[in-house]
């Protein structure tokens, strides 16, 4: 009995402890982020320019299905995701491999190529303006002086290039971080893998596709997925790079619901609507991510 | 290929040592560009050219910068804001890991499901509320609504990486520390904190560099308060602010550039090897 009661209070005393270390960051938690994911919800349904509310039931999500602009920013969304996975995701392959062999100097070679990674996307945005100015950026000149072009060109000017820039602009800067990853990865392939393909009579090529990829796999899922999952939300190099210019060219889901939560670019604020854009938002990353899961189980099944 | 393997293997090392050595160029050539250009003079700017080292080296561009841009306002906001950050989330997170991977108690499961859920959508489309919440505060107005809006979301995916951690150290070490007499936060204090110190070294670093680089968060919440901008809002508002001349202002936007990345360039080459390693570990437990 007075066991017992001993025990009690001193479980009474330990969950005292327990919430008093969780608290204060878990209340910081539900405040700024699962209490705001509610305010979406609620207000996606509201007619609410900052000032006034009113229940409007699903207009909010009739107009923005009717929104072009809205549409040409999802495409925008997925050509700068699925891009810049194409074209990095090779790449980053390529140097992880080649940098996991016996060349001299890869360390520093993996520091280099990891560099860009550090380096704000908003700064990055801000370096590639300077360098690609039409009238003094340093990429004009360059091009001009090695005769490729006769006058300065202006890649921000048109959708398509802009884009373009965007997704390379991307590569440059996250090739690093999948290469590192993806250097954690093949290091982790026993070595006894690739004698027995030797002994097999495996050329480099076979060891590429039989032994790493393959044994990669696990790895390249969840690389894959971060960078689709972060590619959706692209928000920061946009926003300083094109500003989702020429005429909405390069807008993408979030910087179309940030200028209408924040009144940017002539855009009118009106809070119930980017609320509602938000939602369809959530649920199109989900799609993609939920698509991807199914994949990319039914492809290690398959093994 | 059979008729000499040894120029064949010469041969693939020398293309292996032209593409490495093609893509280090490109990965540093912007950021060089961007060093030199801080150095030359706003003629120099003006003209464009295509040569990398300044004509006439001069410090002028960060001179301007620093006191007529507001720029050691930005600097000092940058650092106050990245640390204070960093050591809140070093504390919270260490502190649910160990909550978290050592404890039972009720709402556990609903707190860490919450955690999960919301690395799905974190920050992206929720920036408005966030917003709401910090001026009906009155919090904007100095930079704590900017930290404690950050601390919200920054010890989620540091808090998994402590859980991952400690799943490695075994329990009797925390047992015998009770019998010593130790209770729950003694057992954190003077037990785990000391073991945990490597995940601490990458959860710092993470931490760090994300709050130093962040650009949405801080740009919403400084909209109204230009005083508040850390380092990456405020050279970024300049790419689009014209000059008293009209047009762009090169010099301070380079210098600016520079300001943001030399801090971060010099955490990286003091400690690079935690950097790597904490990408790998965030990304396997994440």
């Amino acid at each position: 009995m007075r066991k017992t009661m001993t025990f009690r209070r001193a479980r009474t005393r330990e969950l005292v402890s327990i919430y008093a270390m969780v608290g204060v960051p878990y209340l910081l938690f539900a405040t700024f982020v699962l209490f705001p994911l509610l305010w979406i919800l609620r207000y996606s349904f509201y007619d609410y320019d900052g000032v006034r509310a009113t229940f409007v039931g699903l207009e909010n999500f009739r107009v923005l299905i009717a929104d072009k602009v809205w549409w040409k920013s999802v495409v925008n969304t997925l050509i700068l995701t699925f891009g810049s996975l194409a074209i990095g995701m090779p790449l980053s392959l390529l140097f992880a491999v080649i940098l996991n062999g016996k060349l001299k100097g890869r360390v520093a070679f993996r520091a280099i190529l990891y560099f860009p990674v550090l380096i704000s996307l908003a700064v990055v945005g801000t370096i590639f303006r300077i360098m690609l100015a039409p009238d003094n950026g340093i990429i004009n000149e360059l091009l001009i002086a090695t005769g490729l072009i006769d006058k300065p060109i202006y890649v921000l000017a048109t959708a398509g290039t802009a884009l373009l820039t965007l997704i390379l602009v991307e590569v440059w800067h996250g090739m690093g971080y999948n290469m590192t990853l993806m250097l954690a990865g093949l290091q982790r392939i026993p070595a006894e893998l690739y004698e027995a393909a030797i002994i097999d009579g495996a050329n480099e090529r076979q060891k590429m596709f039989y032994v790493t990829i393959p044994q990669l796999g696990p790895m390249l899922q969840i690389i894959i997925m971060l960078h689709v999952l972060n590619g959706l939300k692209i928000f920061d190099l946009v926003n300083v790079l094109t500003r989702g210019q020429p005429f909405h060219g390069s807008e993408t889901m979030v910087t179309y619901i940030f200028n209408y939560f924040f009144e940017m670019e002539g855009y009118r604020a009106q809070q119930g609507y980017a609320a509602s854009a938000s939602v369809v938002a959530f649920l199109i990353i989900s799609i993609v991510a939920l698509t991807y899961f199914k994949l990319s189980r039914r492809l290690s099944n398959n093994e | 290929m059979t008729a000499n393997p040894k120029l064949y293997r010469i041969a693939v090392r020398a293309l292996l040592y032209m593409i490495v050595a093609t893509a280090s160029v490109i990965a540093l050539f912007p950021i060089a560009y961007v060093f030199m250009a801080s150095f030359k003079t706003t003629q120099e700017l003006l003209a464009g050219g295509t040569r990398l080292l300044p004509r006439d080296f001069t410090f002028e561009n960060y001179v301007n910068a620093w006191q007529a841009a507001n720029f050691s306002r930005y600097t000092l906001n940058s650092l106050l804001y990245a640390g204070i950050v960093t050591v809140l989330t070093v504390l919270f997170a260490t502190m649910m890991g160990y909550v978290f991977q050592r404890k039972s108690f009720p709402g556990k499961r609903f707190m860490l499901g919450s955690f999960y859920f919301s690395m799905f959508v974190a920050g992206a489309v929720t920036i408005y509320p966030v917003f709401i919440i910090v001026v009906q505060a009155e919090l904007h107005r100095s930079l704590l609504g900017l930290i404690l809006a950050t601390l919200g979301g920054s010890s989620i995916l540091t808090t998994f990486l402590v859980i991952g951690y400690l799943k490695g150290i075994p329990k009797e070490l925390d047992e015998s520390a009770i019998i010593d007499g130790c209770g729950t936060f003694g057992v954190y204090a003077k037990v785990i904190f000391p073991i945990i110190t490597p995940v601490v070294g990458v959860v710092t670093l993470i931490t760090f560099q994300s709050t130093w680089n962040s650009y949405m968060l801080p740009l919403a919440l400084t909209l109204t308060v230009p005083d508040n901008r850390p380092l990456s809002v405020g050279v970024t508002s300049l790419a689009y602010v014209s000059g008293p001349q009209g047009g762009t202002q090169w010099d301070l936007l380079i210098a600016g550039t520079c300001m943001s990345i030399i801090p971060i360039a010099i955490v990286y080459l003091w400690a690079n090897r935690f950097f790597i390693g904490g990408i790998t570990a965030g990304a396997l437990k994440g």
